[in-house]
């Protein structure tokens, strides 16, 4: 099967899948406990306020009419209004996500730079103690709990070292002084692009603990699997041959060897995030990083179904978007890989 | 002696030649035995649930109270003590539920092949294809916060991984001799499954249920930080995180020490699988002997 209709065909596949999952969005946001017109119109609502509020929401019209326009409208991008904000769901969430994807952008960087180099390191100190103590590090790091590691670190770098800041996305002081013109919603890119170097500096102070902090699991995944695939290929004829013709240790390791642990490893780096979702919501919770996890965390505060709902169907919507990516990628850089 | 009693004095013997997997079982050891014993040995019982007093809050650690107090003036060893018992509980129940309804339906599903297999992979699938963090937020939308929900919500998207590996040993102990022989003399298929290929494929299951209990649990933990879980006053570890994160700068105990408590849990659990893994693989068992 060609590529594009590889696509094509799991792209359909969505479609089906999107369905099952709004339609429980939208039983689950119409048979909730709690009466979402309260969180509405405000806890000292009158009687007529309310029932002017059944009919702004359209909670008035029968189940199936309900049903259809909730439907209609998530195929048009309207996934409703959010009870807590009054804003329209989709507008709150397209200023939430540049902010978590930057954090994660961060955090894969993070993971690429210090895992491959521990990994082809233990790698060639195979049963040595620099493998034996990464073998460690890397059971410690998928045992550490996300907000724990957080936490030290917040009073480490705030509290004790005091050279980092310990919550939030920019200085208040920068906000007012040096706002950042919003293009991308990256506040990294805005500020370089902009030339807003004060902003930068702040921005990317305040990002350094979180995205380490969402990095240290992936880090060890991705560890332990250069190290395997590593150890596959350094006794291959190519890399003795290599040695042998006097090749520097340094481009055998880095160029020759790596090169089979790239695929696998950024696959798991990929994937890590995808199913460390939790850990992204955690570190924007710890950190009050204005992500989605905060949005999210904040609208299951205040039971702001309508927002949990569009929260719900995004991630769903990434989620199996992602896994297409991951396959495709996979298809591209290995060609035992067949897709199907 | 028997074959079994044989193997087992054998996979205790490997086990004390690995210095991680014995620290592993031990701390494992004596996470179970002072759950058990927790509410006898705490020093402030009666703090696990409630007893606020006031005077008492923001102590830092002492001999009296080793871990401080907290918001409440509630001894912190105290409610990690008797908090272990309901991660205990909740690691246990989880994996004990995805491991009774995913390996054998995995293992039917593997041995049979066919239309029945492939409708069985399809549905793990879609299941896998679900964020554990997702069915929490639904459960929890549906059922409301609470321990039990949190513990739903984590076996729901667990199970998958069991029936996968269950699924692809199914698939290799189809093809061997004995299963032939089974067949050859009459053995019904379903008895074939649960005496033959489900006992023959427990070695890798075993594996990952362990290391899936120290997962579970920082799962849940993250799930109660979230006020996804445990709602006070239960001395949960993650909702005790939680709440302490909102004083760590002043009072730093009340958070950090829960948050050592699910470290120290999971790392012992990860460290006992991850040895166990050497040992029950019939390849490096013979290495090690």
């Amino acid at each position: 099967m060609g590529v594009r209709q590889y696509i094509i065909k799991r792209l359909l596949l969505i479609i089906p899948l999107f369905f099952v999952v709004s339609t429980i969005t939208f039983v689950v946001v119409r048979i909730i406990p709690a009466n979402p017109l309260i969180v509405w119109v405000g806890p000292k609502a009158t009687a007529e306020q309310i029932a002017r509020a059944r009919v702004e929401l359209g909670l008035d019209k029968p189940l199936y009419e309900q049903y259809l326009r909730y439907m209609s409208g998530i195929f048009r991008g309207d996934l409703g209004v959010s009870f807590s904000s009054h804003n329209p769901v989709s507008s709150d969430l397209a200023v939430f996500i540049p902010a978590s994807l930057e954090l994660i952008t961060l955090a894969m960087i993070i993971g690429v730079v210090i895992g491959f180099p521990l990994g082809v390191i233990s790698a060639k100190k195979k049963d040595k103690i620099e493998d034996h103590s990464s073998r460690l590090m890397a059971i410690a790091g998928v045992s550490l709990p996300t907000f724990f590691i957080g936490m030290l670190l917040q009073l480490l770098f705030f509290k004790y070292i005091g050279i980092l800041p310990a919550a939030g996305r920019l200085s208040s002081y920068i906000q007012v002084s040096y706002p950042i013109t919003r293009i991308t919603g990256f506040y990294l890119i805005d500020s370089l692009i902009t030339g807003n170097l004060r902003a930068l500096q702040d921005a990317l102070a305040h990002a350094i603990l979180p995205a380490f902090t969402l990095a240290l699991y992936p880090i060890g995944l991705v560890v332990r699997m250069t190290r395997t695939c590593m150890l596959e290929v350094l006794n291959e004829d190519y890399i003795k041959a290599a040695r042998a013709n006097g090749v520097p240790e340094r481009t055998v390791l880095y160029t020759y060897a790596l090169k089979n642990a790239v695929v696998p490893s950024l696959t798991t780096l990929v994937l890590s995030f995808g199913y460390s979702l939790t850990g992204t919501f955690l570190v924007e919770s710890i950190f009050s990083w204005p992500g989605l996890g905060w949005y999210t965390s904040k609208a299951i505060l205040n039971m702001d179904y309508s927002a949990i709902a569009g929260v719900t169907l995004l991630i769903t919507l990434f989620y199996v978007i992602a896994n297409i990516v991951v396959d495709v990628v996979q298809a591209y850089l290995d060609p035992r890989v067949v897709l199907g | 002696m028997g074959m079994w009693a044989k193997e087992f004095q054998l996979s205790l013997q490997l086990i004390r030649k690995s210095p991680l997997t014995l620290i592993g079982l031990v701390v494992a050891l004596i996470l179970v035995v002072a759950a058990v014993l927790a509410p006898y040995v705490a020093p402030y019982p009666q703090d696990a649930y409630g007893a606020a007093s006031p005077e008492n809050k923001f102590k830092p650690p002492s001999s009296e109270h080793w871990f401080g107090t907290d918001d409440l003036g509630r001894d912190v060893f105290s409610r990690v003590l008797i908090g272990s018992r309901i991660s205990l509980r909740i690691a246990v129940l989880v994996v004990a539920i995805a491991l009774l309804l995913g390996f054998p339906l995995g293992a039917v599903g593997g041995f049979l092949g066919g239309k029945t297999g492939e409708f069985i992979m399809r549905v793990t699938d879609i299941f896998l294809s679900f964020p554990s963090i997702l069915l929490a937020l639904v459960v929890c939308l549906l059922l409301g916060p609470s321990v039990d929900n949190v513990m739903i919500a984590i076996a729901i998207s667990w199970w998958p991984w069991y029936t996968r590996i269950a699924y692809s040993q199914a698939v290799s102990i189809r093809e061997r001799p004995f299963i032939e022989a089974a067949k050859a003399v009459g053995i019904g298929k379903t008895k074939t499954v649960f005496r033959h290929v489900m006992p023959n494929s427990l070695a890798p299951i075993l594996v990952q249920a362990t290391m899936d209990l120290g997962s579970v649990l920082l799962e849940a933990t993250a799930l109660s930080f979230l006020g996804l879980g445990a709602q006070p006053p239960q001395p949960e570890w993650g909702l005790m995180a939680y709440i302490g994160h909102g004083y760590l700068f002043v009072d730093w105990w009340c958070s950090t020490f829960p948050g050592l408590a699910i470290f120290i849990t999971v790392l012992a659990f990860n460290l006992l699988g991850d040895g166990l893994r050497d040992i029950l693989d019939p390849r490096t068992r013979r290495l090690l002997r």
